[in-house]
């Protein structure tokens, strides 16, 4: 792979085959089937898949913020600025959370507290890694407000969350993030559970502020129409593993992996609203609680031949930077 | 919200309306003429009636119902068949013993079960959470007087750290009552503890898995931050329900401490009236703790305007 | 039409088989532990004339003794044998404990079950329930037993009383939630008579939930009995109870320990048995709960 060495290259995140195992009464669930990707400095990486393929995980595992008994990253590393944050102390974790690495979520209706005010959650998250006074804070959290595009700040730092509408509220959290500057930014799915019209600017102002703060953002998200509008490069996962890896140009012109050429098919019509499930598809997504044999995508994948269900693909470079997993991904990205 | 203030005065009011009819027709299905009662054994047929013309017996019931609810409102609450004394006075002089023995109870017990309870919750599944989980179960299952007896063996007449029963008025020191309270109230908590402790990880656990608690700690949250900034405030409103809920409970555990330790309070009170048959003592200590227990629970209902913002009724 | 509108939960669950039963056994250990400790206190209660002294013959020359090959728990103040009057206090403890509990579950179910259905009915018996709650157990069923005196009936009716109200709302809520189930309502429309309708989906549905407050009214019927014999107002004096021989021995707590140990000991192991068989009822009917607890 022929790489053009510049400042804008440098990688701030990489992941090595990550693995997450969720603990159910008696069975194990392969979340994350060991997956290797990186996010470069001030890029934007867009994760997409089906919910339940491992988008979400991937995220929390990241952060390590999984549930602590039922579920444990396995194996694999997270490189971010030169450490692994598997190995960190909870405290040296905690440090980098919010700081370095900050989340924003899928529902903003249920993602705040409801018994403090926007302002003092905001506050909080200035408070937690500065040495800022309340009073600091406080107007830290008005001058994140108005950052995000929400009118009267002075006023709506002391609001509760319920006194807000949802995409007011996932600005605020946008806000929250923001608060000690990240360096990389997760956001899961942070429009699904907006209005169309809402998602759209939403989506305007993370890729504007993304544009202004020089922070990386990694999307997750359903929607591949959203990743055309704000990514550089995509991931594309399906049961918990990464199935095609390009840049948003490549990946639409040559899409090379017959799961992400079905995604394709069933983007859904922005506006009649969200779509989660793709109908395109046929088949279900395979349990992840028993082993795999063969690609998971070969009992729905009008491309499997024998190979397919005997061997798993690994993630090759089909093209120069442009990876699939996938025996015929050649034949596919022709077809 | 003043709306909803005065409905819930309104439905407490009806709560006690209730009460009073209970505790009313207490002494009328009392079997024989309670003037007959009030009388004695010894009294002539027109001691009888007399008796029964000053206290209105001869009236339809809902008159005397009114004028029993009457008087109480203005202080009366009869006079006592045994002790020829106001039912008020007396209970009165067997407040204190009570009350030292609920309050320290209730402190004690919302403290340690309240700390558990977060503990566990905090670490669901791990060893504290299982220890507790026996130790509630078994907290449930242990009377109050075994337990009592057991630390009286334990503490009193075997270690000779404690006097074995007994109450010293708070007035002839601290000292003294505290250490006369020390058995009883570790008496009376255990199941308490166990109780509130079981309450408190079932709301913890509840806010635990809420979408904020997440945010908190993708914020770098510290574990305390979260456990007490983030989460009891949310949990704190059930929690408090429940403790108020659980007064009920408390006061006949309080009852047969005070017998266990000899302790010369409202459930001794009550207990002693049974054996005389003093109605008017039993109706009185009833309408009082239950009126207690409305006025509990309805400043319960109306603080979590205080604890919650979104309550706005 | 009685197959046709036979709930489809119960068609689709089928019937336990013995077969089963193995495995139900292993994953809520609860039920088994709890349950056979109490058919154990049951037989040995049934059985005890079998293997156990009189409990009431007094021996003046042997009081207070400590534990022997003869009175395996000592005698007490009256020389009674503890260990006779342990067992047969098992009974007392087991009648006043189920048939407390049968009443409650019956009267909650009765009044529970017209209260879900009678807006009417439902505001008043309400109301009772409130103002029922709010007086303390205790002090209701020292209440309602000074009406007659101590005795095993007045106190198996207001052990009952005491414990209405729970059963009761319990009781209601299944009902308020099933009888909007699309089943219930096509069985009425479908000219189901209501009494019918009651018996064959409604009643069916509060059984689960009604067995796991039995059990919990069961435990806390047999501590309020307990409780009350210990205060001198529940069973008369000259029937062996537990609370009864506790009361009467805790003047001698220093010198004879096991005349209120034994009964203290059997109390609780038999409140724990019917609280855990409790426990582990609501883990079969609601998986869910087994996390949150």
């Amino acid at each position: 792979m022929q790489m053009h060495k510049t400042l804008g290259d440098e990688v701030l995140l990489d992941v090595r085959d990550l693995e997450t195992h969720f603990y159910g009464d008696e069975s194990v669930t392969r979340a994350l089937g060991g997956i290797s990707f990186q996010v470069k400095r001030g890029e934007t990486l867009g994760v997409v898949g089906e919910s339940g393929c491992g988008k979400s995980v991937t995220a929390l595992s990241i952060l390590r913020l999984l549930p602590k008994l039922t579920a444990k990253t396995v194996g694999g590393e997270v490189r971010f600025g030169g450490r692994d944050l598997l190995k960190l102390s909870e405290r040296e974790m905690r440090g980098i959370r919010g700081n370095r690495i900050a989340m924003i979520f899928q529902e903003p209706m249920t993602s705040l507290n409801p018994v403090y005010t926007v302002g003092h959650q905001i506050a909080e998250a200035v408070q937690i890694h500065t040495k800022a006074t309340k009073s600091e804070a406080m107007a830290k959290a008005q001058e994140l407000l108005r950052l995000v595009r929400i009118a009267d700040p002075e006023r709506r730092v002391k609001n509760y969350p319920h006194e807000m509408s949802g995409g007011m509220r996932q600005r605020a959290m946008i806000a929250m993030a923001l608060a000690c500057s990240p360096e990389l930014l997760i956001a899961d799915e942070p429009t699904t559970a907006l209005d169309v019209t809402i998602q759209a600017q939403i989506l305007r102002l993370v890729v504007e502020l993304k544009e202004r703060t020089g922070t990386a953002v990694m999307f997750i998200t359903h929607d591949l129409g959203v990743v055309a509008e704000t990514c550089q490069r995509v991931i594309v996962m399906y049961a918990g593993r990464i199935v095609e890896q390009a840049s948003v140009v490549d990946l639409f012109a040559r899409p090379s992996h017959p799961y992400t050429q079905g995604l394709m098919r069933s983007v859904p019509d922005r506006r009649r609203g969200r779509q989660r499930r793709l109908p395109e598809i046929p088949g279900i997504v395979p349990s992840l609680r028993e082993p795999i044999v063969g690609c998971s995508f070969a009992p729905r994948c009008p491309f499997a031949i024998d190979i397919c269900r005997e061997k798993t693909p690994i993630l090759r470079d089909v093209l120069p930077g442009h990876g699939a997993a996938c025996w015929r991904a050649e034949e596919v990205m022709g077809a | 919200m003043t709306a909803y203030i005065l409905r819930r005065i309104v439905s407490t009011i009806a709560v006690m309306v209730m009460v009073g009819i209970f505790v009313f027709l207490l002494l009328r299905l009392a079997p024989g003429d309670p003037a007959a009662i009030i009388a004695g054994k010894s009294a002539t047929a027109e001691m009888i009636a007399g008796i029964r013309e000053r206290l209105g017996l001869n009236d339809p019931m809902p008159v005397q119902f009114i004028r029993w609810v009457g008087d109480m409102l203005s202080g009366d609450f009869g006079t006592s068949i045994f002790a020829g004394r106001p039912v008020l006075e007396l209970i009165a002089q067997r407040l204190e013993p009570t009350i030292s023995l609920s309050i320290v109870t209730m402190i004690l017990s919302v403290t340690v079960g309240v700390s558990f309870g977060i503990l566990a919750a905090w670490r669901a599944g791990g060893l504290v959470d299982r220890i507790l989980t026996a130790f509630a179960t078994l907290g449930f299952s242990v009377p109050v007087f075994v337990i009592g007896f057991f630390l009286i063996y334990l503490f009193a007449i075997s270690a000779h750290w404690l006097p074995v029963q007994g109450y010293k008025p708070i007035g002839q020191g601290l000292g003294p009552w505290f250490v006369h309270l020390i058995l009883p109230t570790l008496t009376l908590s255990l199941a308490y503890i166990a109780f509130i402790a079981r309450i408190a990880r079932a709301s913890m656990l509840e806010v635990l898995s809420e979408d904020y608690m997440r945010t908190a700690a993708a914020k770098g949250a510290s574990s305390y931050a979260m456990l007490f900034h983030h989460a009891l405030k949310n949990a704190g409103a059930p929690i408090l329900t429940v403790i108020g809920l659980s007064f009920a409970g408390l006061i006949g555990g309080v009852v047969i401490t005070e017998t266990v330790f000899n302790i010369p309070g409202v459930g001794r009170l009550v207990v002693d009236a049974i054996n005389n048959r003093d109605y008017p003592i039993i109706q009185g200590v009833l309408i009082l703790v239950s009126g207690l227990y409305v006025l509990i629970n309805l400043a319960v209902d109306l603080s979590y305007t205080l604890v919650d913002p979104r309550i706005r009724y | 039409m009685t197959l046709l509108s036979a709930p489809v939960e119960t068609v689709s669950t089928g019937r336990l088989q013995i077969s089963d039963l193995p495995r139900l056994a292993r994953r809520h250990p609860l039920v088994v532990i709890g349950g056979s400790l109490l058919a154990l206190m049951i037989v040995l209660a049934l059985a005890a004339p079998l293997y156990a002294g009189d409990p009431l013959n007094m021996d003046p020359f042997k009081r207070l003794q400590p534990a022997s090959a003869e009175m395996w728990f000592g005698s007490d103040n009256l020389g009674r044998d503890v260990f006779a009057r342990t067992v047969f206090g098992a009974r007392i403890s087991l009648i006043v404990g189920l048939t407390s509990a049968a009443g409650a579950a019956l009267g909650g179910l009765l009044i529970g079950v017209l209260a879900g259905y009678s807006r009417g009915f439902d505001s008043i018996a309400m109301r009772v329930m409130d103002g029922l709650m709010s007086i303390p157990t205790i002090l209701l069923a020292i209440a309602l037993i000074s009406l007659t005196g101590p005795g095993v009936g007045i106190l198996i009716v207001a052990i009952s009383i005491v414990q209405l109200p729970s059963v009761t709302r319990l009781v209601r809520s299944v009902v308020m939630s099933v009888r909007e189930r699309p089943y219930v309502e096509a069985a009425l429309c479908g000219g189901a008579r209501l009494p019918k309708v009651l018996w064959r989906h409604i009643l069916p549905s509060t059984i689960p939930a009604l067995m796991v407050q039995s059990a919990i009214v069961c435990a806390d019927a047999i501590l309020t009995e307990a409780g009350l014999s210990f205060l001198g107002v529940g069973v008369p004096p000259d029937i062996p109870s537990w609370g009864n021989m506790i009361s009467s021995s805790r003047l001698y707590l220093a010198i004879a320990p096991l005349t209120i140990f034994a009964p203290g000991i059997c109390l609780a192991v038999m409140v724990l048995a019917v609280n855990l068989l409790g426990d582990g009822l609501r883990d079969l009917f609601d998986p869910r709960s087994k996390r949150r607890r």
